[in-house]
């Protein structure tokens, strides 16, 4: 198909407000009479609050409502939770006395000025009968005297099993893998605007979220409020990486907003993100795998303990997540996962880019790496032997994997990085010392068919023949309304400049499950595109009507209907809209749903090449290759920096990315990005990508997804280069410049 | 106290506390929310604006510190509605994400553009290297920043 406006790299008219700087973030709105909100955090891991002294807060001018437990509601919500129908557990409160973590909830300070605010918080003492306090999974399994929950505490998600591992006579091989606490650093902290008004009992709210649905549903529930009184705004969201998809601050801006009668800001510091809203899970997994004469991997077992942190929120589903995807890349006659997902007192772990798929491929392509080497082969070759080919029907779920190129995405990645060459190099350069390595990976697309999902979308032409899109879209930056634009530009022959795709807003939208586990372009995009179709067979059917011609005659082009037998003659949609209008026909209005019935996993294959500074421990990524298997590229070059970002972080997570606690109190020790180092522009390769585009997808276009499918293998592919270049096997990151050192000062000694 | 600067080309006297930060100046006193705060101790970039020409984090200059002093902020690049050519440059070059480094980012190009029209890939990335982009490697802004200089030569030529 000859496309005009998918597959190409035009962005323009999509940026502009971004880079002049008129673009409105939540962070940067201001209602009249707006007051300012600060959270009063624990400064223990886990007590009683006694006593709050709030006398000296409330002198300082300004300050006019201070919030706790105890003059707010105290239901209990998961934040997770995007209906009210899912069954997870629900052990959070707006406010607490219980305080189970170093930045738990006490309270909160509202006041006419954020200054204020901060100063009335500083004043605020609390008297609290600390508990002994369990900061690591196997603290509590061991047995909390002070229960952290009372129920729900330990949670072990149903084993995910098929096959008969234990029977499997191949030998065994095993590894533990471990991965720490991460921030994602999304750009924009936190912040959400609350407005209530007492006479209309009406809530309106904005917020950059992922779902505006849920974030209105946890008020809801949370303020007994009938939902068709909260309206939920998504506004432009920087960056979320999953640390936006949880209705955090949203229920805390509402009540300080039904506090007081007045509009309420609630926008974190950095410290504060890090500390109370969401981190990447520390999680071990324990695997053990099998493998025949051939050396073809033949059945794996796995543990995973994750680490929830004060609170369940969204970790079992994690653990499930990890679970479910056992069976998307390998083919093997048996597998069985365990998994367990402990509280403990320290901040709270939940959704990251990926939503366990980059864990499980951690440490899946560990363990495949280090059998490759324990059996002297080429990684890519070993992989060959153990791959699911195109086309595969997983073992756990039932369904079709797609067209799955895993060897084709391999092949030309090998390739595209010089696999070959640099293997024959040698490995010292005086001080420093080169490594290569590589992983593969699978992911989602949807929900399909772990969970019921669908699109309703509609679609309007106005009189002047542009067109507006009502679908429930939260772009988290990374260019989804964009390609929704270039869907409908395509299928109408229309300038996507003249495509509106408002997003997220719970007054207008219809129910939808948010913008989560890639599913935006596959399954809402595909929705959209399904309706502009519908919207265009209404086009035809007018022209059809208008000409008194055949259909099949018909067809559209800039912006107008045209006939084949005639190629002067047109009826511009603004002209077909004027008609319908000036003769009572109605609206050119299209409403439609679609309820995917696939999803296939993007193959990847990532290739690293790392540097290590023998005098100094530093590691540095100097090339990286990646083929992705993503069916169709909507906006090439926005892709590409799907790609980057992923590399960017994964990466990071390696080399320096890592929220420590302190071991007595479980408080993050390096609370800003002063001491939190992500990767910068110097440090980065340009990190050469190509993409396979088979079209086979049910995605718009033949797409399938690429956001949180470009991290998944990321992290185990440098860390094979690492290992490569020291021949070192480390399992766990981060792998710092301290660990480094000390491996080779080991290694001198020997 | 009055503090007089140069603020996007005008003269402009506030009443302001002398440890007023320079980016809730310019945010909550002129509404200029270009400039972003990601961290608020100079290590994100994201406000970063132009104080006599140079690149400085807005979180961390402080209003006693501006008296007869310049300042160029992202939204003082616009001129009668069209944007500047650095500014176009990374439109066209999809060097614009999320946007919220977008300002800060394009503040400190502007920098290293004012002092040097014909900057290397390496030296792009390190004036750079104090602003944080989490939604790529990086690579499209470096192309923006290139593409702006290319431009720039072809302009003074």
């Amino acid at each position: 198909m000859d496309l005009k406006y998918v597959g190409k790299d035009d962005s323009v008219f999509n940026t502009q407000d971004k880079a002049s700087g008129g673009a409105l973030y939540a962070c940067d709105l201001h209602l009249p009479r707006m007051l300012h909100m600060k959270l009063i955090l624990s400064p223990v891991p886990h007590g009683r609050v006694m006593e709050m002294d709030v006398s000296r807060a409330q002198t300082v001018p300004g300050v006019v409502k201070i919030l706790d437990w105890r003059n707010t509601p105290q239901v209990k919500y998961n934040r997770g939770r995007v209906r009210a129908s899912e069954d997870v557990p629900d052990q959070e409160t707006l406010f607490t006395d219980h305080v189970r973590f170093v930045g738990d909830r006490i309270g909160a300070v509202l006041a006419e000025t954020k200054e204020a605010a901060e100063l009335a918080a500083s004043f605020i003492t609390l008297e609290i009968e600390e508990y002994p306090s369990y900061l690591t999974p196997q603290q509590t399994l061991a047995g909390t005297q002070v229960p952290i929950h009372e129920t729900d505490e330990i949670i072990r998600p149903d084993v995910i099993a098929f096959g008969d591992y234990e029977a499997d006579p191949g030998e065994e091989l095993s590894q533990l893998t471990g991965s720490s606490r991460t921030t994602h650093v999304a750009m924009e902290n936190h912040c959400a605007v609350a407005d209530y008004h007492a006479g209309s009992g009406e809530m309106e709210v904005w917020t950059g979220t992922q779902s505006v649905f849920g974030a209105r549903s946890a008020i809801a529930t949370i303020f007994g409020m009938d939902m068709h009184k909260i309206r939920v705004h998504k506004t432009p969201m920087g960056g979320s990486f999953g640390c936006k998809q949880e209705m955090i601050l949203e229920p805390l801006a509402a009540a300080g907003s039904v506090a007081t009668g007045r509009p309420v800001k609630l926008w974190l510091n950095r410290a504060e993100v890090m500390a109370c809203t969401v981190l990447r899970h520390p999680v071990g997994t324990f695997v053990r795998g099998k493998f025949n004469a051939d050396r073809k991997l033949t059945g794996v077992h796995l543990d995973i303990l994750l680490d929830a942190g004060a609170y369940q929120t969204v970790s079992p589903d994690y653990c499930l997540s990890m679970a479910k995807k056992i069976n998307w890349t390998y083919d093997m006659d048996s597998a069985s996962v365990n998994s367990v997902s402990v509280c403990t007192n320290t901040p709270v772990s939940g959704s990251y880019r990926g939503w366990g798929g980059p864990e499980l491929c951690f440490a899946m392509e560990n363990f495949v790496n280090m059998a490759a080497k324990s059996y002297g082969e080429d990684p890519v070759a070993f992989r060959k032997k153990s791959i699911l080919p195109p086309w595969s029907v997983t073992k756990v779920g039932d369904f079709n994997l797609g067209s799955l190129p895993l060897a084709e995405v391999m092949d030309r990645g090998a390739k595209l990085f010089g696999w070959e060459e640099k293997k024959a190099r040698p490995k010292q350069d005086g001080r420093y010392l080169r490594g290569i390595g590589m992983a593969i990976s699978t992911h989602t697309s949807g929900y399909f068919p772990r969970r019921p999902d669908w699109g309703t979308i509609v679609i309007k032409m106005e009189e002047d023949g542009s067109v507006s899109v009502n679908c429930n879209i939260h772009d988290h930056g990374c260019g989804s309304v964009l390609a929704f634009q270039k869907i409908v530009g395509e299928v109408l022959s229309l300038d996507p400049a003249r495509v509106a795709v408002p997003e997220g807003d719970t007054l207008y939208n219809a129910i939808d499950n948010g913008c989560y586990t890639s599913r935006s372009v596959f399954v809402l995009g595909r929705s959209v595109m399904e309706t502009a179709e519908v919207l265009k067979g209404q086009l035809l059917d007018y022209a059809q009507e208008i000409w008194s011609c055949g259909r099949d005659i018909l067809y559209c082009e800039d912006e107008a209907v045209r006939r084949t037998d005639d190629p002067s003659a047109a009826l511009r949609y603004t002209d077909i809209a004027y008609y319908a209008a000036d003769h009572g026909k109605g609206a050119l209005f299209a409403a439609h749903t679609y309820w995917p019935e696939s999803n296939p996993g993007p193959a990847s294959a990532d290739f690293a090449e790392v540097e290590v500074d023998t005098y100094t421990g530093h590691c540095r990524l100097t090339d990286f290759a990646c083929v992705h298997d993503i069916g169709k590229a909507i906006n090439p070059e926005v892709c590409r920096s799907q790609i980057g970002s992923a590399v960017q972080s994964g990466a990071g997570m390696v080399f320096c990315e890592e929220v420590r606690l302190d071991p007595k109190t479980g408080a993050i020790l390096n609370d800003s990005l002063e001491r939190y180092h992500v990767m910068r522009a110097a440090e980065l390769p340009d990190v050469k990508v190509e993409f396979l585009e088979d079209g086979t997808a049910d995605g718009p276009f033949g797409a399938k997804s690429i956001g949180e499918a470009a991290l998944v293998p990321v992290m185990p592919a440098v860390l094979a280069a690492l290992n490569d270049a020291l021949g070192s096997s480390f399992s766990s990151v981060p792998v710092t410049p301290e660990k480094v050192l000390a491996f080779l000062e080991k290694e001198a000694g020997r | 106290m009055i503090i007089k600067f140069v603020l996007n080309g005008e003269l402009v006297s506030p009443d302001l506390d002398p440890s007023r930060r320079l980016i809730d100046i310019l945010r909550e006193n002129f509404f200029l929310t270009g400039a972003k705060e990601g961290c608020g101790e100079g290590e994100c970039g994201s406000c970063t604006v132009l104080m006599d020409g140079l690149p400085v984090h807005s979180c961390l200059v402080l209003a006693g510190q501006l008296e007869g002093h310049e300042v160029l902020t992202v939204e003082g690049l616009v001129q009668n509605g069209e944007l500047d050519l650095l500014q176009n440059a990374f439109v066209e070059n999809n060097a614009v994400h999320c946007g919220f480094c977008t300002p800060g980012m394009i503040m400190s190009a502007k920098g290293l553009l004012m002092k040097n029209q014909d900057p290397s890939e390496a030296e792009i990335r390190e004036a750079l290297s104090g602003n944080i982009c989490r939604c790529s490697d990086y690579r499209q802004i470096v192309m923006a920043v290139k593409d702006a200089a290319k431009r720039l030569r072809e302009v003074s030529l």
